[in-house]
């Protein structure tokens, strides 16, 4: 089943509202992955269909996300947790758009890789969204993405 | 008070479930933790565990495994088995309670769904 873009928006906004309270808007904007500060985390999908999931988002809106979804996140933890965190939020995202576009098959992902500083964009579609005024941004690499 | 195990190679997603869990029934219980699959059953090994909280997608020894290992030793096949992760659809749902587990919740997870797996148990 191809991937709906717009399924896909609303997917994300709902993971950010659920996981951290967060308003995650789309946006127009082009999100910069050459800017510093920049957290990011990539997970493969490994089935019904191969491709990848990336985030990056700057490091205060990676603090403040983590923070709001622990509801006040220990100062000594944040530097341990944060990869953390956007190995969590890309795991939860790839797995809810596997488990949304394929509710009768297996579904399986990789494991998350994490790591910070400006980087290459990722092949595929990336989407931008607003989270109170800083972007996010998502890139999604598959075969079975359509643009509708 | 036996202690509860959460399961999970993300420190995140451990104080996530730690969180959840603080507001059910079960508060107050110790809880030990373990990164992967492996480090769980060296743990069940050792120590008698109340409850078994556990992600799937997890290196070493993921959940799918460490669930079939505990439900077929004959020390361990009574401990209820909530497992937490994002894949989970109708078919691996159906998989997980055929294979044993107590409860199976999606992330990201809610307190409120940990409080009504966590009511279950005790019904049960």
């Amino acid at each position: 089943m191809p991937v709906n873009h717009n399924t896909f928006q609303e997917l994300v906004g709902d993971v950010l509202a659920s996981l951290a309270f967060a308003d995650a808007r789309p946006s127009e904007a082009v999100f910069r992955w050459s800017q510093p500060g920049l957290f990011w985390s990539e997970i493969r999908l490994d089935a019904p269909h191969t491709g990848q999931v990336t985030l990056a988002l700057p490091r205060p809106l990676a603090v403040e996300l983590a923070d709001d979804a622990l509801g006040g996140l220990p100062p000594s933890l944040t530097e341990a947790a944060l990869p953390d965190f956007l190995g969590e939020l890309s795991n939860t995202l790839a797995g809810n758009l596997l488990a949304r576009l394929h509710p009768g098959k297996p579904i399986a992902l990789g494991l998350p890789q994490t790591g910070r500083g400006p980087r290459p964009a990722p092949a595929g579609h990336t989407f931008s969204f607003d989270v109170g005024g800083t972007s996010l941004g998502l890139t999604l690499e598959t075969a079975a993405c359509a643009s509708s | 008070m036996k202690p509860i195990l959460i399961v999970d190679d993300s420190l995140f997603a451990r104080m996530m479930i730690r969180r959840c869990l603080s507001v059910t029934s079960l508060s107050g219980r110790d809880i030990i933790e373990a990164a992967n699959g492996q480090e769980a059953l060296d743990i069940l090994d050792r120590t008698d565990i109340s409850l078994v909280v556990a992600d799937l997608n997890m290196p070493v020894l993921d959940g799918w495994s460490l669930l079939r290992r505990i439900r077929t030793s004959p020390r361990l096949r009574h401990v209820p088995v909530i497992v937490v992760s994002s894949l989970i659809n109708d078919e691996s749902r159906a998989d997980l309670y055929r294979i044993g587990a107590s409860s199976v919740l999606g992330k990201p997870l809610s307190p409120k769904a940990m409080i009504a797996a966590c009511f279950a148990l005790e019904a049960a």
